[in-house]
């Protein structure tokens, strides 16, 4: 019985180890395999190194590393019966969602945005992602597995990239242009020069390559221009200069109305406090909006402009004391019979996340200035 | 004469689980030898089919591992769980089955009048 060393240990496992098997329990098994068969096989003065070689290549057809692919194949597809049933019913529910969450929006039905949620986050990230794993295992090619899998990548980030959109939430435009690059420039190429080679699939190819470049070419005329987008913000950015400068007028003209009084009426004080608030509030929208408290008048030239956001964050204390004050304001006016401050939600009056007002900081602004010139108004 | 490989692949589960439930705890290289003893040499297990075919096992909860230090190398011990052992039943009594239906289906089995 041949006696193996424990360099001669070492050298095995460097062996197996070189030859490309990585779990470490696996190794362990073939090197005590290897050391039985050598220590039962092996004259006492055989040559190690040759007959280990030779034993070793008993091990494998092409490569030792196959024992450790067929593992991890076992180990991963143990579940395959499990997996493509979670597929299918994570399929099943992304798609009874979605037709709920449409369903729910279009009647405007509470729920709606909970359905949607749920649809695309569920097809996105369980069923497309299974998908992948599942189909991948029937295309034998890596370049075939590389395509399905960006294919399928794209698709997630472009629902994603959907469902970010419409709920405002942050990110959303980056996901966009992250899908629209990867089928453009990577997924578009590769998978045309890959199936244009073979003359089955000609036909295939160009067909698919087609609808890709036309998904690009859709997503792509719905994004607003760069130019486009300078438009907006230039006329958001007028419109709130003209608003600003009216409700600074009204503001001088009640002023001088007022000039003479030596004791100011309790609803002329409401009509201050009013303004001041409102004056406030803006100016915490435009600096979150420009990083400036002030727009100044050649803000063209400086490129200061009021975009296109959301924001969520303003500030709820100052909300609430609006509010208040809009509401001790609607008191007072009741019995002189003038102009109430009708905003969109009757029971409270200044909510700018009220339901079915879901505006823009400029939408916001705007309101803001309309509540000003209502109370400016009535200082007649 | 060896069996072909494809063969010995959809029984090979099988065959390890009852020899485990037989021997209580064997090692890799033990399983190969005692299988070519029992077949004499009819059945040769592969390393390449054997260690995939542990690592599933043990994976699936069907047997345990016992590591035993021999100097600087380990030897893994596998003997059956008690999921094994049940497991270990039906496997076998669906096999002996299978070789009952396989019999008839290949027109094998002489028939009895």
């Amino acid at each position: 019985m041949y006696q193996i060393s424990e360099q001669q240990i070492d050298y095995i496992l460097n062996d197996i180890s070189a030859r490309g098997v990585e779990m470490e329990s696996l190794q362990q098994n073939l090197l005590d395999h290897i050391c039985c068969i050598i220590e039962n096989n092996l004259k006492e003065n055989g040559d190690f190194e040759s007959f280990y070689q030779k034993t070793i290549k008993t091990f494998y057809k092409d490569e030792l590393w196959e024992i450790e692919e067929e593992t991890l194949l076992l180990l991963t597809y143990k579940n395959y019966y499990a997996m493509k049933k979670t597929m299918i019913i994570s399929g099943l529910f992304s798609a009874a969602t979605m037709i709920l969450g449409i369903l729910f929006k279009f009647m405007h039905w509470p729920g709606a945005s909970l359905f949607i949620v749920l649809g695309v986050g569920s097809s996105s990230l369980i069923f497309l992602p299974l998908l992948f794993v599942l189909k991948s295992k029937d295309k034998h090619q890596i370049k075939d597995k590389i395509i399905l899998g960006l294919g399928i990548l794209a698709g997630i980030l472009l629902s994603l990239h959907i469902l970010f959109k419409v709920f405002h939430w942050p990110h959303a435009m980056i996901l966009g242009y992250a899908s629209i690059v990867l089928i453009g420039l990577i997924l578009l190429p590769l998978f045309f020069i890959t199936g244009i080679k073979n003359p089955d699939n000609k036909i295939n190819t160009i067909t698919i390559s087609i609808v890709m470049i036309m998904v690009c070419g859709l997503w792509l005329t719905l994004v607003i221009s760069p130019k486009g987008m300078h438009y907006i913000k230039l006329k958001n950015t007028t419109v709130y200069l003209i608003n600003e400068q009216i409700v600074s007028n009204e503001k001088n003209r009640v002023e001088s109305l007022h000039k003479n009084d030596s004791i100011k009426t309790e609803k002329t004080k409401l009509t201050n406090e009013i303004v001041e608030m409102c004056d406030q509030l803006k100016k915490t929208i435009v600096l979150a909006e420009t990083g400036l408290a002030k727009i100044p008048e050649d803000f063209d030239l400086k490129e200061i402009y009021l975009g296109y956001n959301h924001s969520y964050d303003y500030e709820q204390d100052k909300i609430v004391a609006l509010n208040h004050l809009i509401k001790d304001y609607n008191t007072k006016i009741d019995a002189i019979s003038l102009d109430k401050i009708t905003t969109k939600n009757p029971d409270n009056l200044f909510d700018i996340n009220y339901k079915y007002y879901n505006g823009t900081n400029v939408e916001v602004l705007s309101q803001l200035t309309q509540i000003q010139l209502i109370v400016l108004q009535n200082e007649k | 004469m060896n069996y072909s490989s494809e063969l010995i692949k959809g029984t090979l589960k099988t065959i390890v689980m009852k020899l485990l439930a037989d021997n209580k705890k064997m090692y890799g290289y033990e399983i190969t030898q005692r299988v070519k003893e029992l077949t004499f040499d009819k059945i040769q297990i592969t390393e390449g089919a054997l260690y995939p075919t542990l690592h599933s096992l043990e994976a699936d909860g069907l047997v345990t591992t016992e590591n035993e230090y021999i100097g600087k190398r380990v030897r893994k011990y596998y003997s059956l769980s008690p999921s094994g052992k049940n497991k270990t039943k039906e496997k076998v009594s669906e096999l002996a089955d299978f070789m009952e239906t396989m019999k008839f289906l290949l027109d094998i089995k002489p028939k009895t009048v």
